[in-house]
């Protein structure tokens, strides 16, 4: 007979999310390895315009959004909404597994046409215009599908701080992808459709991913911790303070552009002070750890998640400091920004889902770990190679800014920089092979439940419901 | 709310929530102003779009404020946990 958890959660589409977005991520790393090859003139495809550097690094950008992330999200939020309301979500059998089928095949289309040269130029936005009326379908999808519990949920008893995020997350972002994606390529021109490009990339950051990776922090962190979150009204004050003064904060990306200088002051005055909204939602989860510190030492997962808040909280101060037009004369356009993107993108929300997955996968497995030893592993090397590439790139856009700023030739720039691209394929090396020890890790495990359930079924055991 | 929850609340409120808000209507307002400058009438599409998803939510506000979401505000947190260790008694008689 089916339990109760049993019978709202469906094992198979957590699996199949979780097993998508581990494989879009070995594809991402691939395709950053590479393209960090190009600056250490070692590329491996010179002359072939299909695996161009440049084609190939937007695979990296683009991969990482809407394979790994998307997936990861989604895998994360069948498993925990239902558990979260007691309801299921809308439709399981047939839009779970169509919204999968699509999502993966909106995936290889976006990854196909950029490498065939079909790209949008927006930055982040690259998706080729021929998929974006997919993409924003599926959101649509998305909306309808993990809305329903939270629903159901809000007309027996008041809702907790996650699901408040997740609605968040889940009304906004078809509304900024369809503004980002169509507006400034087809009706928008100019410097006012810059502005929308703008908003586009930060809101997708701060309207998607940022309330869903926090709604399922405030899922995973009291379950591991197995205690509730140091305030609710806090947390609750941390969402209003996200839904209503994030939108519309990304003009910053286009500071000293054409735009009018006091549309560019307000968007630096109000991304500083939303980062103290942030800081407000970081001191009631380093509060919630009061206590029962040690659990970081035994629950791998919750490392992983911990470690990506203080990595969201560092990026959040930088932001503060980096919107600010006198540090944006250095900066822009340098590798400053890369590193930036790097540790909120993978360090924060990354480290995010990789805790997750190493918290589901065991269960969605009815297994254990296979290997503890080989999980520490994977974590060290990965959050080393991750603060050693923030670093040097930090200090790598320092050196260009600096030196364009001076008037030094161009290539100065280039030959100051080539030490601090050395760095940054080493310390991506170092994470591709913590990111190497996780797979194995992560294959092992699944094998394991292949063997347990083998087992479970010839001695009679009537467990390993999948 | 006990003393030490009164105390954040009001913290946030006054150093975090009131700047947040006065930040973001003059953000509003600029980009307001903004869509009478010379090329930059298009912001207005997006513009008003945001702002009106950003009344849904005020009516959510609204919405919950009214339906008692509020009331005892620290019992989701306490709920949430109560069901999510049945769900993992539960898991563990599936026999991992």
């Amino acid at each position: 007979m089916k339990s109760e958890q049993d019978s709202i959660i469906n094992y198979d589409l957590v699996y199949a999310h979780i097993v998508a977005s581990i494989v879009l991520l070995a594809v991402v790393f691939l395709a950053g390895m590479l393209y960090s090859l190009q600056f250490l003139h070692l590329y491996p495809f010179p002359g072939i315009e299909f695996l161009s550097p440049g084609r190939v690094r937007t695979v990296h950008t683009n991969g990482a959004v809407y394979g790994f992330i998307v997936n990861g999200f989604t895998a994360a939020l069948y498993w925990a909404l239902p558990r979260l309301t007691g309801q299921r979500v809308m439709n399981e059998k047939y839009l779970g597994w169509f919204m999968f089928i699509a999502l993966q095949g909106a995936v290889a289309a976006t990854a196909i046409g950029i490498l065939a040269g079909d790209s949008q130029a927006i930055p982040w936005g690259e998706t080729p215009w021929y998929v974006d009326p997919f993409i924003v379908v599926w959101l649509l999808l998305a909306l309808v599908q993990f809305t329903t519990p939270i629903y159901k949920l809000a007309n027996k008893e008041p809702l907790y701080a996650a699901n408040w995020y997740m609605i968040a997350g889940l009304v906004w972002i078809p509304m900024v992808y369809i503004m980002g994606n169509y507006v400034p390529v087809f009706f928008v021109p100019g410097i006012a459709g810059a502005a929308i490009t703008g908003t586009w990339i930060h809101d997708a950051v701060g309207l998607y991913v940022t309330p869903i990776g926090w709604g399922l922090c405030y899922y995973f962190i009291p379950v591991i911790l197995k205690k509730p979150v140091w305030s609710h009204a806090l947390s609750l004050l941390g969402f209003w303070g996200l839904a209503f003064f994030y939108p519309l904060q990304g003009v910053h990306h286009y500071l000293w552009s054409p735009i009018p200088m006091y549309a560019q002051y307000a968007a630096v005055l109000s991304t500083i002070v939303l980062e103290l909204a942030v800081v407000s939602v970081i001191v009631n989860f380093m509060m919630t750890l009061k206590g029962r510190a040690e659990a970081l030492k035994e629950s791998i997962p919750l490392r992983w998640i911990y470690v990506g808040i203080i990595n969201y909280a560092i990026t959040c101060f930088q932001c503060a400091i980096q919107v600010l037009l006198t540090t944006q004369k250095v900066i822009h356009y340098t590798d400053w920004v890369v590193g930036h993107a790097h540790l909120i993108m993978y360090g924060t929300f990354g480290f995010w889902i990789m805790g997750f997955i190493s918290y589901l996968w065991p269960k969605v497995n009815h297994s254990e770990t296979y290997s503890k030893a080989l999980d520490e592993w994977a974590f060290w090397l990965l959050l080393l190679g991750m603060e050693l590439m923030w670093v040097d790139l930090l200090a790598g856009g320092l050196i260009q800014g600096f030196t364009w700023w001076s008037l030094s030739p161009w290539m100065d720039s280039i030959r100051y920089s080539f030490p601090f691209w050395i760095g940054r394929t080493a310390s991506g090396t170092l994470m591709s092979i913590g990111l190497c020890f996780y797979i194995y890790n992560f294959y092992k495990t699944g094998r394991k439940k292949t063997v347990s359930l083998i087992h479970a079924h010839e001695v009679g055991a009537g467990g390993g419901v999948r | 709310m006990n003393k030490r929850d009164k105390i954040i609340f009001y913290v946030v409120v006054f150093f975090i929530l009131i700047p947040g808000a006065i930040s973001f209507l003059i953000k509003i307002g600029s980009y307001f102003m903004v869509e009478v400058e010379e090329g930059m009438s298009g912001f207005a599409l997006p513009f008003f779009n945001y702002l009106f998803v950003a009344l849904g939510f005020v009516a959510l506000f609204v919405w919950a404020y009214l339906e008692g979401h509020f009331r005892d505000i620290e019992r989701p947190a306490i709920e949430m946990l109560e069901r999510e260790q049945r769900y993992e008694e539960e898991f563990l008689k599936g026999g991992v």
